[in-house]
């Protein structure tokens, strides 16, 4: 579904991505491990065009995505969230998620201003969508405070409900659990499993080696910009150069 | 007549130059636009004018005069007023332009009418390959020059400018090597201020001198800068220069209505294709 | 939201009743506030809601008032033929020099809109030819609808008055619009927006078509009102003042930008006599607001009041 092809980044002389290659097939979910500054991030932010790559290519579903701008590649079907997550502050919970909603929804400014049927229709199906998703993620009573005001732990959900209204074919997921507790972890496991369930194509970035094995069915590792395993969770558990890599047990969050 | 332009053109680049480099200084430090220098510049004009008429004072110390008062006004205004800016920079782009308002109008007040300023580098002419022109100009390249030359010392060799490129270059780190960063900041906007009200007096024996000075010269001084690079010093200054130039030859082969329209063209287009300006170097930001 | 409604008829209410009552001296002042505020609406979809400053929004009013004039004086058109054409002028002149200046960052696009505003000034100023140069449009006619002319204080006011309160409620619809939505993320997050799958760019092209044509319609009423124009009523003091009206009174309340309007541009005219003090109690003002309300006085109010 997904093809990095020898994928090279560099800032300022400063290589960040050297080489990286890695597939995800359909229907899986894939983990993407490494220490801090592995291009973990850097590689997402490639694959959702932040990014143009120095070289090598992109592909999803067959079509090269390489140098797409964000917008473009969010049209393909990728979705992502954000490490630290970008919510829109100023908007309300249920206006953040009404955003992604809204996208593929017909009429315009000149719809909205005249009243007209299509894009009240469009508002309505947009509405229903972003409160399914809020549903989804246990955020539907909070619809209407403020997402400036939200705790921790409600501001990582609204960001994958924001990921899910898009409605993609391959979601991104940058470190999900980070600061969240215990608690929190076991239910954005369980959601991340209900995404997966709907057949969602899933990427994960994180740090929490128990949310990683217990979802992926194979994770590639990052280290200083290059790719140094790829396989099953056993394995990667086993493999003497990912150990080297972390130097002992990874942190948490 | 090629040579009268030229001379004409380098005299008001050296002043573009002088007013550029106060944006770049401030810029670099606080990467802010310091919108109301232009009416420093004019400040310094009439100060240079209060100084002449009332006391006589002779160009020589005129000039330190007023760069001592225009630096203690400068890092005053720096605790008092921009110190509060700091929180965007809209916020502190209009923040300036209000308190450039405030001085460009105060000054109106207490000179209605454009007014003479006194001859106080002397009346003498000078020629040079047929072009004809006043000592003034002498005094703008050299004293320029002057100033220039001391900056760059002072940047280059001195433990206070020292201090003020590393507070320029990185303000958490400066202040951890013992630097007093507020104290520097403070330091830079007095010597944006001392050289814009030096180019002030300097430019005074050339025209009439009126409040509305500030606004066309500080426009004209930042499109230089931003020509140049904001962030680098030879940028502005070479802006500056060539800005002059460029006038000059354009006021007489194109048309002197539309020669402050070159200024803005300059800067708009500046901007779309170059903000970093010629030599400015972009400063990356990090998604 | 039933208090904010009772309030803004009570408001349209008593400003009828001002005109019926008030001197010819005060309806002047009212007058041009009501047409000031339109164009400070019009800004306020980029500071308020695209989080753009602009400082050519005086130069825009100018462009509309200038189409206005010269339609009406060069060609034997209708007066009320102006609005369209000074509103699609303003749009387009502000959208075609203000799109490539959009992308650039804040402090980049500010520092755009100053030559903007400068470089139409000049063209406004010089190119005589087109636009009369130094002498301005003189002789502009009075503004007539279907055969009622409105040559009195009282009925421009009541024109104006109509104008003002078209110029808001249509903002307001344009701010509930998902556009509006679109433009309160891209001012947020500009990334988190694209991401989000938002037009960024489209959405700012379309905030600064919104405010010049917004700016061109007040321009529109400027122009038959004062029944002269002139490049000096359009110089960059007047986008300062403008934009301390949008900014004054908290940057997304349309409601705040309008109150604004009302306290400046009245206490300025009010002022007027006292000259240059007016314009240094200006710049004061912008100041000590920045200062101290970088928001915006509303902002300084409890949320519950504020949209």
């Amino acid at each position: 579904m997904l093809d990095v092809g020898s994928v090279q980044l560099s800032f300022r002389g400063v290589r960040a991505l050297g080489g990286v290659s890695l597939v995800l097939h359909e229907g899986e979910v894939l983990g993407i491990i490494g220490p801090n500054g592995s291009g973990k991030s850097t590689l997402f932010n490639v694959v959702t065009g932040i990014y143009t790559p120095d070289g090598g290519t992109v592909r999803f579903r067959g079509q090269a995505i390489t140098g797409l701008d964000p917008r473009a590649v969010v049209g393909r079907g990728i979705a992502r969230t954000y490490q630290n997550k970008r919510l829109f502050p100023s908007l309300s919970v249920l206006e953040n998620v009404l955003v992604p909603a809204l996208r593929r929804e017909r009429g315009g400014l000149l719809g909205d201003m005249l009243g007209l049927p299509l894009a009240r229709a469009g508002w309505r199906a947009a509405r229903a969508r972003a409160a399914e998703c809020l549903e989804f993620v246990g955020l539907a009573a909070m619809a209407a405070v403020g997402a400036g005001s939200l705790a921790y732990g409600q501001q990582n959900r609204l960001e994958l409900a924001r990921a899910l209204a898009l409605e993609p074919k391959l979601l991104l997921l940058d470190e999900p659990a980070a600061g969240l507790t215990q608690d929190e972890r076991t239910e954005m496991r369980g959601l991340i499993e209900r995404i997966h369930a709907r057949g969602v194509s899933i990427a994960l970035v994180e740090h929490d080696m128990r949310v990683v094995m217990g979802l992926c069915s194979r994770i590639v590792v990052l280290d200083h910009g290059e790719v140094i395993a790829v396989g099953a969770p056993a394995e990667i558990a086993r493999d003497p150069a990912v150990i080297a890599a972390y130097l002992g047990a990874p942190e948490d969050g | 007549m090629l040579a009268q332009l030229l001379v004409g053109g380098l005299g008001t680049g050296c002043i573009y130059a002088l007013v550029g480099l106060g944006f770049t200084l401030v810029y670099r430090t606080m990467r802010m636009v310091n919108f109301a220098q232009g009416q420093v510049f004019m400040a310094g004009t009439f100060l240079g004018l209060f100084g002449a008429q009332q006391f006589g004072l002779p160009a020589l110390p005129l000039l330190l005069l007023v760069a001592v008062i225009s630096f203690a006004v400068g890092m005053l205004l720096e605790r008092v007023v921009f110190r509060r800016l700091y929180a965007s920079h809209e916020v502190f782009v209009v923040g300036a332009i209000g308190l450039g308002v405030m001085i460009e109008n105060g000054f109106r007040i207490v000179y209605p009418e454009p007014l003479p300023f006194p001859k106080i580098f002397g009346a003498g002419v000078y020629h040079l390959h047929g072009a004809v022109f006043q000592k003034t100009y002498l005094w703008i390249l050299i004293v320029t020059l002057v100033l220039v030359a001391a900056l760059h010392v002072m940047f280059a060799y001195t433990r206070t400018g020292r201090a003020l490129r590393a507070v320029a270059s990185d303000g958490e780190i400066a202040a951890t090597m013992g630097v007093n960063v507020q104290r520097a900041i403070g330091a830079t906007f007095g010597l944006s201020f001392a050289i814009a009200a030096v180019a002030g007096v300097l430019i005074g024996p050339l025209y009439f001198v009126s409040p509305d000075l500030g606004d066309m010269v500080g426009l004209k001084a930042f499109s230089a800068a931003v020509l140049g690079g904001i962030n680098s010093v030879v940028g502005t200054i070479l802006g500056g220069l060539a800005l002059g130039l460029m006038e000059a030859l354009a006021a007489f082969y194109i048309s002197t209505d539309y020669k402050d329209l070159l200024a803005f063209a300059i800067l708009v287009l500046m901007l779309l294709v170059r903000p970093q300006g010629l030599l400015g170097r972009v400063v990356p930001v990090k998604v | 939201m039933r208090a904010g409604l009772a309030v803004g008829i009570a408001s349209v209410i008593a400003l009828c009743i001002l005109g019926l009552f008030a001197s010819d001296y005060l309806l002047e002042i009212a007058t041009l506030v009501l047409i000031e505020s339109i164009a400070v609406v019009g800004l306020g979809f980029l500071t308020g809601f695209a989080g753009r400053i602009s400082l050519a929004q005086g130069a825009l009013y100018g462009v509309g008032a200038y189409a206005a004039a010269l339609l009406v004086t060069r060609t034997g058109l209708p007066p009320l033929v102006g609005l369209p054409v000074a509103i699609v002028a303003a749009s387009v002149i502000g959208t075609v020099l203000g799109t490539p200046a959009i992308r650039l960052s804040g402090l980049y696009f500010v520092m755009s809109t100053i030559g903007i505003q400068q470089i139409l000034w000049i063209l406004l100023m010089h190119w005589s030819s087109l636009t009369g140069g130094p002498q301005g449009v003189r002789g502009i006619p009075a503004l007539s609808v279907g055969g009622f002319v409105l040559d009195t204080p009282a009925r421009f006011y009541v024109a104006a008055l109509i104008g003002a309160v078209a110029s808001y409620l249509l903002a307001r619809r344009v701010i509930a619009s998902r556009f509006g939505l679109f433009l309160r993320a891209v001012s947020d997050d500009e990334l988190a927006s694209a991401t989000a799958g938002v037009a960024v760019l489209r959405a700012k092209a379309t905030a600064l078509a919104l405010s010049g044509g917004w700016a061109g319609a007040a321009g529109f009423l400027h122009a038959y009102y004062l029944r002269y124009v002139h490049p000096d009523m359009f110089t960059l003091d007047l986008s300062v003042v403008f934009l301390t009206m949008a900014m004054f009174g908290g940057y997304r309340s349309l409601e705040g930008m309008l109150l604004a309007t009302v306290i400046l541009g009245g206490a300025s005219e009010y002022l007027r006599p006292f000259g240059q003090f007016r314009l240094v109690a200006y710049g004061g003002l912008l100041v000590l607001s920045m200062m101290f309300f970088p928001r915006g006085l509303l902002a300084v109010l409890p949320i519950r009041w504020r949209r």
